[in-house]
Formats: structure tokens, sequence, C-alpha cells
């Protein structure tokens, strides 16, 4: 981020730079990973690779956001921003992919996926699909108990 | 500070069931927000306005980790009551209840007994006119789901009971039950994400 009226660069919490950007107090200077050839690099990197790239920053998306919508001078902003959206697409849609091959993993033996790894995710994808996704393994795993333990005892009759 | 707080906050969130309470954080946190808003009237007006911000920030942080607390108590008010009371016997348990939220769920537990058996029980026929303990804990669900993310490199975990140890190295996110994580949540090897 840097300074207006008496030129100095400043390191600052995104906050307060958003609070003195709508103050007319300074202007902001992108992170430089929000810039469009490395976007466009990372997009083309996201489409090849099957699992997740690591993302530009844990927090891409929110200060993507954040940013462009505060501040009015940007080049290129439309492009950064569809860009950007693109890369979100497309993780949005492994994460799809991944999440239903996870449900419907079948271990061998009838069990269920009980433990998965999943690295270069960031929290906000997680919390996209947090409450669906741990609501319906619960309820999985204990109708899948509760199934085992049925058949145990229908074989302790028999 | 501010970052472990959001640790804390985090990791309250999203668990299934109350941690260890961090009340000395808080208390912490609130004392040197007032040490700061004591300061105002010596600093200039820009940097008053600068600082009620964060203060702003840092405070909401605290009530939303009392706040998820106190639902959770609400929640499981049984539970964590005999929990504590059993542990009450041990040395240096670690208690989940700070003293304020203990009396505070020992009361809401009172109360909602009391409502429900003027309600509904004290109409009924003798043999349901109780209250059966057993019965009636609704004890959170440790085995739900968890993100996790691992900070140090760890051995031979035995997240599935039915799968071999794994090994976990630093940095990575994986998604497990909660129960066989807890213990190392409570070493700090891993936090919840």
């Amino acid at each position: 981020m840097g300074g207006g009226a008496w030129p100095f660069l400043v390191d600052v919490p995104l906050w307060l730079a958003i609070n003195l950007r709508q103050r007319q107090k300074c202007r902001i200077i992108t992170p430089e990973w929000l810039d469009v050839d490395k976007l466009k690099d990372k997009k083309a990197e996201e489409i090849e690779s099957n699992l997740f790239t690591k993302p530009l920053h844990p927090h891409y998306m929110e200060i993507s956001n954040i940013i462009l919508g505060n501040s009015r001078d940007i080049q290129n902003a439309d492009e950064v921003r569809t860009l950007v959206k693109d890369i979100w697409d497309i993780r949005a849609a492994k994460l799809r992919k991944s999440v239903n091959k996870m449900i419907n993993h079948d271990a061998g033996d009838g069990q269920l996926l009980a433990h998965v790894e999943i690295s270069n995710i960031t929290v906000l994808e997680i919390n996209t699909m947090r409450k669906f996704f741990t609501a319906s393994l619960d309820h999985l795993h204990n109708l899948r108990n509760h199934a085992e333990i049925c058949l145990r005892d229908l074989d302790k009759q028999s | 500070k501010q970052w472990y707080q959001r640790r804390v906050r985090v990791n309250e969130r999203v668990s299934p069931y109350l941690q260890e309470s961090q009340q000395e954080v808080v208390d912490c946190l609130l004392e040197q927000c007032q040490s700061v808003e004591e300061n105002f009237s010596r600093a200039s007006p820009f940097a008053v306005g600068v600082h009620q911000l964060e203060i702003q920030r840092i405070r909401y942080m605290a009530t939303d980790y009392l706040r998820t607390r106190l639902h959770k108590i609400e929640k499981h008010a049984e539970y964590a009551l005999e929990e504590q009371k059993d542990q009450d016997g041990g040395e240096d348990a670690v208690l989940k209840l700070s003293p304020a939220e203990f009396i505070y769920a020992r009361e809401f537990h009172r109360n909602f007994q009391n409502h429900l058996k003027d309600t509904a029980l004290k109409h009924m026929p003798n043999p349901f006119n109780e209250l059966k303990k057993s019965e009636s804990v609704t004890a959170p669900n440790l085995n739900s789901f968890v993100f996790f993310k691992v900070k140090e490199d760890i051995n031979d975990v035995l997240v599935d009971p039915r799968e071999i140890p794994k090994d976990l190295t630093q940095g990575e996110i994986h998604i497990s039950k909660f129960l066989p994580i807890a213990t190392l949540l409570d070493q700090g090897k891993i936090h919840l994400v």
C-alpha cells in the first residue's frame, strides 16, 4: 500500500488500507499477484493440473474483491476480475468433483472414507461447502454404523 | 496477540465441543483495549480514529469467541457440568468452563429443567413424571467431521481405527473425524481450519 500526499510506502493491514482509501488519504498498490499475466499463467496451471494448485494467496478471493471494489485506478480492472473469477470457478468445479468422488468411494469392504487429504485449498472454498459436507458425512457414517450394528445383530440371532 | 486470538476463535468455532477456556487471553485483550482507550486524549485525532478501528475489531473477535462458547454451553449444558464435576476430583485438571461460565451453565440448566417440569412433566402421570438424567443429556457429536491444518510433522497418527497409522507433514490440510484428532489439537500440533 502506498502513501499519497507524502509519498511513502507503508505496509498496513487490509482493513486500515481500505479505510484510508475511502477517506482519500492514500493510494493502494496492488499485490504483485493481482496482475493480468500472472493470473493468466495461474489459470493455465490450474486447468492442466488434476489436484489443487497452490493458490495465489491464502485469501486471494477476499483480497481481490475488496481491492477491486474499492480503488478506481487499477489498470485492466475488468480483465483482472474475470480472470480471478475464472480461477475461482475452476477450483470450485474441482472441489465438487472431489467431493463427489469421496462420497462415492468404496474402500473394498463397503466402508466409507473417513480421512482425506486436500492441501492447497483456501478457507473461503472450505466454507462454501463446510456445512453441507460435514453434515452429509456425519449422516453417511451414522447410517453406515447403524447398518453394521443391525447386520451384526442379525448374524448373532441366526 | 491478534493472530493468536484469531486462531483460538477459529478453533472454537469449528470444533464440535468446547475447547479449553482461554478466558485469560480474552481478559488480557480487553484490558489492553481499555488502556489504549485511556490514551486517547493524548494522541492526535487521526491516530485516535485508527486505534478506534483496531479496538472495534479486537472487541468483535473477543465477543464472537464468547458467543460461540455460550452457544455450545447452552446446547450441551448438562454434559459440560458432568464433565466438570468428574474432573474436579482429579489433580490439575484442564477446565473447559471458566468460573463465570460454570455458574452460567448451572443456572441455565436449572432454569431449563424447571421450565420443562412446569410446562409438561407436572401434568403427566407418575411413572413419566421425572426427568431422567441418562435420557436428557445432549452429548455433543464428537465424531463429526472437521478440517485440520497440520502445524508440525507428526508420525504415526491413527486417524481411522480401521486403517494403518499415517504420517502428517507440515502444511497439509486434512478432513477427518474429530475424536482421533482431539488430543493432537490439545497439544497444539494441529489447528482447525
